[in-house]
């Protein structure tokens, strides 16, 4: 009896607590969080050795295995016509050492189960701790010794040329030398573009003398996590890479590429595409631990950077349906950053999906954001930061950082609490101050047959069309029987007051304004004398009268004066010039010169056409004048000039020309850009035929 | 919100995946009344904790008339609940301070959230929401099956080779619902109802096909207690689960098709049928494998790429999954290379797998090679989480974390050879060319 009743109060009982469990159960709300977890950054011992390798070691004996990233800091190299070795570097050096063939080295790291992967910017592997000394030889050897074996270079070039072919059909590829191309210009590291030409130009002897220039201690951080204490870190560094020599590192400062002036529109055509890849994007000016840093992420974190909640997915994806993923990025570099929104969305939909990426983008910049919204992505922002301490490496990391980046000690440790001070006011400020929705480039890789939508987001009403490799589009037909370069030349002067009025011209004084990039206005003041002794072209820029760029020409030199600092002209830089400015019709006097006239035929543009004639010099004048089919007169001009720091490309454009009297005609205005620099020069008055005083041609 | 549909190339980089730590991984697992199954793993060294769930469901659980449906639904899970408004599943996770996504594969659908870890009770309450009252309307519907569309538009259509794994199912399997991927028909999609996917949801996503698994900074008595509290009210589901029971028939002649694309450069795949995951002789394919792709000395690597260089890449990986699945020899060919001199090279290697058995050095590499893939694995919450999760849903054994690799160890260089001439056979084989479509060869 006793028994039964046990069993039934039992019974009971749980029948009490389970009830009390279900109806315990508040579904209608979401739970509260406990207390907030500790957040403990890991450590890491910062050891030097005595040829200047820079060691960071993190301990963590979770594993046994150890991982060692040799990182080389130096900034980057600028490759011209042999883009791509960088990008190849590391395959090659990892074909070879003096001691070993790349399958008697593939072997050896294999064998131990280790992995090894070298780029041109270091060289990182891991390995379980009992092999380390094997690891860590091969590492070293690999570093040391590397021996880029001719025939390996030549199976390197056909796999990137295969890559490269394989490339053209890839929109994420093509949207990425785009954007690279006209954010950076392929004038600067970051935008340089492999082509087949490039690739056909390297020689193994390149990847030797990068490896001699750059491959130095005094140039490397190694980090080192896992399985091993810090003494015992220092001594396998010491024994391994102790006896690698310093040398002199190469440094060299790159200007950052602007912003466009105004929004600019640029389309890789795809034929058969059925999405359009969009990227609206500029480059910034801030540097990795910048003061704005913080602050800026959170911006980007609510326009688009990370949460699903960001604004981008919500209005393009959740509430369109636009796309898949709509997102942003802000990126801060030592050089030059980048601001990119970006989606990829179906073709009927992609002037809606631009609109709505601008409308964002311009929104975080005139509006503030909602308190729940910044509180949200703190508390994202927050929760990512902790999860990366899930990685040991990571503790690494923040070590390295500080070092190469210079922050204070205290960046990472402090991170949280300077994220949680953010206001809205923080991100109203940044956006303001980084995000340029009036200046910014609109990046397209998509169907042929979106090219008349995108018209309407260029200020300049031009869709900018290239190819897979970022370079610009060009289709061209043959001129009309009987249309030479010449006679488009001198219909160009006729067009503008005859060939012989110009060519009677004793000199010219040209009056105007210039606005310079950032919107700085200067006068402008150009006196050309064409009497065939006292030849003289003189330039000058001032504001408020004081001189702030002299230009000087003649036929026995030149020189170029920026704000008290003097430099002379030479070779092709003089050589042009002088043809250029010294005759008021130059573009007929070239075979004397030994310039080379060619008629390249007739490009539409837009729905413009142009007769397309180039001059070229000896390799280093080249440029490619387009004249208005219609018109007759030159619309714009390209050239590139082969500089001390590579090739570098301006357009001019030539806007209306009306007379300016004895019945000749000038351009009213002249647009220069140089990469994405800008310089507009606007005509007020010119004389014709002025008194010139000699003096003022002086080169000394 | 994914469906896995890793590119070919992408999944072969990869090393062979053996779930295993040399360090072994301690869990705590128990059902509750209803049927759902509850792993938990604790580990205190990160304050975060991954809560997930993994219902028993893919596409091949699918009516053939209605593909794509699984993913689909995935995507509508994140609609919201009764108690949840439209759009606010992901600003809950993201407010804590959390990420949260999903994806859906041939045999399963897998949900997580990873957490700070006092936020683990939020998890339980999401997902519980999600697995009890998930609230399906008409706009999210809408909406979705317009995002689907643009996920198989950028990870498909506009990917490229992105048709190339459907390709290859497709000429691999006649009867087994394995004959179509996750992604499904967008024509089945715009046709589905609303009734069609609360059948969905009440045939699947019930308790008795799920596994809750949760791995991190936890207590376990106290974690068990909120299980109990989120999960215990959900009632079991009443209908039986289909599972398809097509057994696709054995290939006496080799299948050999074209497919003309976009992209440049020509892909050769060999596909051949092997048997379920788990199974012994499917881990001894896994390690032929390994020695025909894993690392640059590998044999495909070393004869296809480095010394005839026929191709930019060449491996061999299998696709493991619950029914009698494949495995793939595949190269991507060098520009003005014969697709078929590679398919040459490729069978060469394969032929000789079948003749000699692998030396004692490659035996002695492969281990170590297996050993350093154990150590590395399972180094990541989320990641512990998901493969107790599969090896419950796949094997009804979670203890496989600690254990498989005793059946990779137990693989001899005779089962290598066997396996080789057992499933390397020409006759079983699909061999598909992708090449580009230029005008010489347009229909």
């Amino acid at each position: 009896m006793k028994t039964l009743k046990n069993i039934f109060v039992a019974a009971l009982s749980f029948a009490i607590t389970s009830t009390a469990t279900l109806s315990q159960v508040d579904r209608s709300h979401a739970p509260e969080p406990g207390p907030a977890p500790t957040i403990e950054l890991g450590e890491s011992t910062m050891l030097k050795l005595a040829n200047g390798i820079q060691l960071i070691v993190v301990e963590n004996h979770r594993l046994p295995q150890v991982s060692w990233t040799l990182s080389l800091e130096h900034k980057p190299m600028f490759e011209g016509n042999k883009a791509g070795m960088i990008d190849l570097f590391g395959d090659l050096m990892q074909s070879g050492t003096l001691l070993k063939s790349k399958a008697e080295l593939d072997e050896a790291v294999d064998f131990i189960g280790a992995s090894l992967s070298a780029s041109a910017k270091g060289i990182r592997g891991s390995s379980l701790t009992k092999h380390t000394d094997e690891f860590l030889s091969l590492m070293a050897e690999v570093i040391l010794s590397p021996s880029f074996p001719e025939s390996e270079w030549e199976r390197l070039r056909t796999q990137a040329l295969s890559g490269l072919l394989a490339s053209e059909s890839s929109p994420s590829d093509i949207s990425d030398a785009l954007t690279r191309t006209i954010n950076f210009t392929n004038n600067h590291p970051y935008g340089e573009i492999t082509t087949a030409e490039t690739l056909g130009s390297i020689t193994p002897e390149d990847f030797q003398d990068y490896h001699s220039t750059y491959f130095h201690p005094n140039n490397a951080y190694l980090v080192v996590v896992g399985d091993i204490d810090s003494s015992t870190a220092f001594e396998k560094a010491n024994t391994y890479f102790g006896k690698w020599k310093r040398a002199d590192i190469p440094y060299k400062r790159w200007d950052s590429p602007d912003r466009p002036r105004d929004i600019r529109v640029c389309l890789a055509p795809v034929e058969g595409a059925v999405q359009t890849s969009i990227k609206v994007t500029h480059t910034i000016n801030m540097p990795p631990g910048h003061k704005d840093g913080i602050a800026a992420s959170v911006m980007n974190s609510i326009l688009g950077g990370g949460a699903f909640s960001g604004r981008l997915m919500q209005n393009l994806r959740e509430d369109k349906a636009f796309t898949y993923g709509a997102r942003s990025s802000f990126s801060p570099d030592p050089l030059v950053g980048t601001f990119t929104a970006y989606a990829d969305v179906r073709n009927e939909v992609t002037d809606s999906a631009i609109v709505e990426l601008l409308y964002e983008i311009k929104r975080i910049t005139i509006e503030l954001v909602d308190s729940a919204s910044l509180a949200l992505t703190k508390n994202y922002m927050s929760g990512s930061f902790a999860r990366t301490l899930e990685y040991p490496n990571t503790a690494a990391l923040f070590a390295l950082n500080i070092k190469r980046y210079k922050l204070p000690e205290d960046y990472y440790s402090t991170y949280l609490q300077k994220l949680s001070e953010i206001t809205v006011e923080d991100v109203y400020r940044v956006a303001k101050r980084y995000i340029h929705p009036d200046q910014i480039n609109i990046a397209c890789v998509g169907n042929p047959s979106i090219t008349e939508s995108l018209k309407q987001f260029s200020t300049s009403g031009i869709v900018e069309l290239y190819d897979a490799y970022g370079r610009p589009l060009i289709e061209r037909s043959p001129a009309a029987e009987g249309v030479t370069a010449n006679s488009v030349i001198t219909a160009h002067y006729e067009a503008l007051g005859g060939v012989k009025a110009f060519s009677k011209l004793k000199g010219v004084q040209l009056n105007g304004s210039v606005e310079m990039p950032g919107g700085m206005n200067l006068q402008y003041l150009q006196t050309n004398n064409y009497n065939k002794k006292t030849r003289g072209s003189r330039t000058t820029m001032s504001l408020s009268g004081y001189d702030i760029d002299v230009n000087v020409v003649t036929d026995k030199g030149g020189f170029i004066e920026k704000i008290g600092s003097k430099s002379i002209y030479d070779g092709p830089e003089l050589f042009r010039s002088q043809w250029e400015e010294l005759d008021p019709v130059f573009m007929l006097h070239t075979s004397e010169k030994g310039i080379t006239t060619e008629l390249q035929g007739v490009e539409e543009i837009n729905g413009v056409k142009y007769h397309v004639i180039s001059f070229s010099f000896d390799g280093s004048i080249n440029m490619i004048c387009y004249f208005d089919f219609n018109l007759e007169t030159l619309s714009f001009s390209k050239s590139t000039i082969d500089g001390p720091d590579g090739p570098t490309t301006t357009t001019t454009t030539y806007k209306k020309y009306i007379e300016y009297g004895n019945g000749l005609s000038f351009p009213i205005e002249v647009v220069t850009l140089d990469g994405p620099k800008q310089m507009s020069t606007r005509l007020g008055s010119i004389t014709i035929n002025p008194e010139i005083d000699p003096s003022i041609f002086k080169l000394d | 919100m994914k469906f896995l549909l890793s590119c070919l190339a992408t999944f072969a980089l990869q090393p062979i995946l053996l779930g295993q730590t040399a360090t072994s991984i301690d869990f705590t697992e128990f059902d509750l009344d209803n049927g759902l199954h509850v792993i938990l793993h604790e580990d205190h060294s990160t304050p975060i904790v991954a809560v997930t769930v993994m219902y028993h469901v893919g596409s091949k659980n699918e009516d053939p008339s209605k593909t794509g449906m699984a993913h689909f639904f995935e995507h509508l899970l994140f609609e919201g609940s009764e108690n949840i408004e439209r759009g606010e599943f992901d600003h809950y996770v993201e407010n804590a301070g959390g990420v949260l996504n999903a994806n859906t594969s041939q045999d399963r659908t897998f949900y997580y959230e990873l957490l700070p870890s006092n936020q683990l009770e939020l998890g339980l309450w999401l997902e519980s929401e999600r697995m009890l009252h998930a609230k399906i309307q008409q706009i999210g519907i809408d909406t979705q099956n317009e995002v689907v569309k643009e996920e198989k538009r950028q990870r498909v259509d506009n990917q490229p080779y992105g048709s190339m794994i459907a390709e290859t199912m497709d000429a691999c399997y006649d009867v087994h619902p394995y004959q179509w991927t996750p992604i499904g028909s967008m024509d089945h999609l715009d046709a589905a109802t609303h009734e069609d996917f609360m059948e969905f949801y009440k045939t699947f996503y019930v308790p008795n096909n799920a596994t809750l698994s949760i791995a991190g900074d936890l207590n376990i008595d106290e974690t068990k207690a909120l299980v109990s509290k989120y999960f215990s009210g959900i009632p079991k589901g009443k209908r039986s689960i289909p599972r398809p029971t097509e057994v696709e028939p054995i290939r006496t002649e080799e299948r050999r098709s074209i497919v003309y694309g976009k992209d440049r450069l020509p892909v050769v795949i060999q596909a051949y049928p092997i048997p379920a995951q788990g199974t012994p002789d499917y881990y001894a394919v896994d390690l032929l494998n390994q020695v025909l792709s894993g690392g640059a000395s590998s044999r495909l690597n070393k004869a296809v790429v480095d010394e005839k260089q026929l191709a930019l890449y060449c491996g061999a990986f299998s696709f493991g999954l619950e029914d009698p699945g494949v495995t793939f020899a595949f190269a991507m060919v060098n520009m003005g290379v014969e697709p078929l001199e590679v398919e040459e090279a490729m069978n060469e290697e394969i032929e000789n797998m079948k003749k000699d058995l692998i030396s004692e050095r490659e035996l002695q590499k492969l281990k170590n090679q297996i050993e350093t893939q154990f150590v590395s694995s399972n180094s990541t919450m989320a990641g512990i989480a998901e493969e107790l999760a599969n090896y419950h849903t796949y094997y009804g054994d979670a203890n496989l974390i600690n254990t498989e690799i005793d059946r990779y160890l137990a693989i001899t260089p005779e089962d290598i050879r066997r396996a080789a001439n057992t499933y390397y056979t020409p006759d079983s084989r699909a061999t598909i060319y992708f090449l580009f479509q230029d005008d010489n060869n347009k229909d």
